[in-house]
């Protein structure tokens, strides 16, 4: 039987936590700017003009439709064949935010869609300004809905990253290579790299749980959402 | 037949005799692949995807190449059935400390680290490795090469990996996981180089057809020899004297040349 | 282009990626189904230890990433166990693995979207649990499981193709083979691309048509 020796990864150790940072890196990166596309796709998808929804509406269907590692392999081999050479880093970053801003459109939209558009009369009704009737009324109730999926989406994120290895990027994945091949103790050097992975995405999770009773300290029982 | 391998395989089917007198349902141990590969009637190989002309996968996903070839051979040999599991760079040792395949044929460089895991043969190609840039790269040496703004394209775990850090540590190590994503991406302008084995530097050079050239220097000295699970005295004799005929006979030097295109420069 | 000549002669090792990615995908969707609702039901009963297990279960796979899972079937068991996985399996168990745990949470979804009330009328009426589940919960949870079921199966598919990494020749490593012998990156992924991108929008169109069909007008 294969005996477990988590002490033979010693030496490997040490070159985990820069592996850590750059997975956090990577991830926060992409859940900013996707969230940020996001947005912007979902007031594509939703405004009157109809150029503009066809546009949005296509760029979400098309990028949730293809596999991630696709993404990152065109980016990464085949641009630079149309002339757009990125380093392996910089194409994973666009990858995973160009992917990911597909779902956050989606989650925006659906949190835009639990506003009901009387909200929007009562409010310009009351005289409130744009950036009033986003900030006060809109927004907390966006909030209110969209966060248990985006939290989803941020764990997605950070487990995507993990394709970043095929390109080069000295990640989690990466280091679990390294110390493996290194010490010859791959079983031990992927039990640490997976529990870093659900140490990361439990504590993201923990944080929506958290925000979530956050949200609702104030309500009532039986009061509506 | 020649009588050394004649005699080779008597004395395998005596030893595989002899040890199945010891029950049909002999488990998997220490010193009986032989016995394992004969009773099965399949031989297991194991060799990497991705690294022509050694070993690729062909468009029917069938794998084809040297090594892969040589594999065929000792099957044809031993008179079972081959089958390849496709392993990646690391994977090629592990896949024989687990048992997994009974020997594992991949441009597989015989180094004393290594041998203290796995068993090998004696070798049947030497290579050296050699940095391979674009034609019209600025980079002219290797000194030039050893800096922080350039990039080397290597694949993970093997032996060009720790040789480019030694020659040239202060240029970033771009880590794939097959040689050739680390050439495509030579091709792609992604690295800046590529080190790998000498041999097959020389068959990419011709295929590149001027598109790539060589830098000066050959910086390792590596034998390639056939992996074997360790301990296993017997399985090594005769996969060992099939690897010496193959070399002394000239079937590796015509071998060679199908697959890479050029006369094998003489080794032993 | 010669290029689209050279790529276009692969047509058939396109075809069988495509071919060995539908039929694992679904084969993964066909298992994680059956372990997921069989994990889902588990959660219902009333001992803590049992469902302590199942939200561990669904926690642990959907917090390592699929790449991290194909890795650890190939070459992790067969470090620990000895077994010899060829990749296919490992695939199969990789993706059913993570496939379960987001069918178990679909399921669940499905299962507590019938409020308690039937239940109590089911137990009223003196049917057993299995009678209320078969008659009452099974029926209206498919409606509402649905959709998002859809949505596990195109995720699944699109995971098959980090499957390529550990060797399986789905429609990926088709696309990779074909690079290596033609030398195009560029039109070989984009044709990659855009068959993935037919296959799971279909998938998808018939998800929606589905959930119009069986939606219910004044249900939720």
């Amino acid at each position: 039987m294969y005996e477990f020796n988590l002490a033979a990864l010693k030496g490997y150790i040490a070159a985990l936590p820069p592996a850590l940072a750059a997975t956090v890196w990577l991830s926060l990166l992409a859940i900013v700017c996707s969230l940020a596309l996001g947005i912007v796709l979902a007031l594509m998808r939703t405004n009157t003009n109809r150029l503009l929804r066809i546009v949005g509406g296509t760029y979400v269907e098309v990028l949730r439709n293809v596999p991630l590692l696709i993404i990152i392999y065109l980016f990464f081999f085949g641009l630079p064949a149309v002339g757009l050479r990125l380093s392996g880093w910089q194409t994973s970053f666009l990858a995973l935010t160009f992917a990911s801003a597909a779902y956050m459109a989606e989650i925006v939209r659906g949190g835009l869609a639990g506003v009901g558009p009387g909200q929007y009369e009562a409010a310009r009704s009351q005289g409130m300004g744009a950036f009033q009737l986003y900030g006060y009324v809109v927004l907390p109730q966006v909030i209110r809905i969209a966060y248990a999926p985006f939290g989803n989406m941020c764990v997605a994120i950070v487990l995507g990253s993990s394709l970043a290895s095929v390109v080069g990027v000295e990640e989690v994945t990466t280091w679990m290579h390294s110390a493996g091949s290194g010490s010859f103790r791959y079983l031990e050097a992927f039990t640490v790299a997976a529990l870093a992975y659900v140490v990361l995405a439990q504590a993201i999770n923990g944080l929506r749980i958290a925000t979530g009773r956050w949200l609702l300290r104030h309500r009532n029982p039986g009061a509506p959402l | 037949m020649n009588i050394s391998r004649s005699l080779a395989f008597l004395s395998a089917g005596v030893l595989s005799l002899a040890l199945s007198t010891f029950g049909l349902t002999q488990p998997s141990q220490a010193g009986s692949v032989l016995n394992d590969v004969i009773t099965r009637g399949v031989l297991r190989i194991a060799t990497v995807p991705s690294n022509p002309p050694y070993s690729s996968v062909n468009a029917s996903g069938e794998p084809e190449g040297y090594d892969v070839e040589i594999g065929k051979r000792i099957a044809a040999a031993l008179k079972v059935k081959p089958e390849f599991t496709m392993v990646d760079t690391a994977g090629r040792i592990t896949a024989l400390q687990t048992g997994r395949v009974d020997i594992t044929v991949a441009d597989f460089t015989n180094t004393v680290e290594r041998s203290t895991a796995i068993a090998f043969t004696d070798p049947y190609a030497v290579i050296g490795s050699v940095f391979m840039v674009a034609k019209d790269s600025p980079i002219n040496s290797v000194e030039e090469l050893n800096d922080a703004k350039y990039k080397i394209g290597v694949a993970r775990g093997g032996t060009t990996e720790a040789t480019a850090q030694r020659v040239a540590p202060n240029a970033q190590l771009v880590r794939f996981d097959t040689v050739l994503d680390a050439y495509m991406a030579l091709q792609a302008g992604q690295v800046d180089a590529h080190l790998q084995d000498s041999l097959k530097n020389a068959s990419f050079l011709k295929k590149a057809n001027g598109a790539m050239r060589n830098l000066d220097g050959n910086f390792s000295y590596e034998e390639i020899g056939i992996g074997l699970p360790a301990g296993d005295f017997d399985w090594w004799r005769v996969v060992n004297t099939w690897v010496r005929q193959f070399n002394n006979s000239g079937e590796n030097a015509r071998l060679f040349e199908t697959y890479f295109g050029y006369q094998m420069p003489k080794f032993n | 282009m010669s290029d689209l000549a050279a790529v276009s002669s692969y047509w058939l090792l396109f075809a069988k990626g495509l071919g060995t990615t539908i039929w694992i995908s679904w084969l993964a969707l066909l298992i994680g189904s059956v372990v997921g609702g069989i994990l889902a039901h588990l959660r219902l009963v009333p001992a803590r230890p049992v469902r302590a297990v199942v939200v561990g279960y669904v926690e642990l796979f959907r917090s390592i990433p699929p790449l991290m899972l194909f890795f650890g079937s190939y070459y992790g068991v067969s470090y620990a166990l000895g077994l010899n996985l060829s990749p296919f399996v490992a695939a199969t168990v990789a993706l059913s693995l993570h496939a379960s745990s987001m069918m178990s949470e679909v399921i669940r979804g499905g299962l507590q979207s019938v409020d308690s009330g039937q239940w109590a009328a089911g137990r009223a009426s003196g049917m057993t649990n299995l009678q209320i589940l078969s008659l009452v919960v099974w029926p209206q949870s498919f409606r509402v499981a649905l959709p998002p079921a859809v949505g596990v199966y195109i995720a699944t598919l699109k995971d098959t193709a980090v499957a390529s990494v550990i060797g399986y020749v789905e429609l990926t490593r088709s696309g990779l083979i074909v690079r290596e012998n033609t030398g195009s990156s560029f039109l070989v992924f984009v044709i990659i691309a855009a068959m993935y991108f037919v296959v799971c929008y279909a998938i998808s169109q018939l998800g929606a048509y589905w959930e119009r069909r069986f939606r219910i007008v004044g249900h939720k």
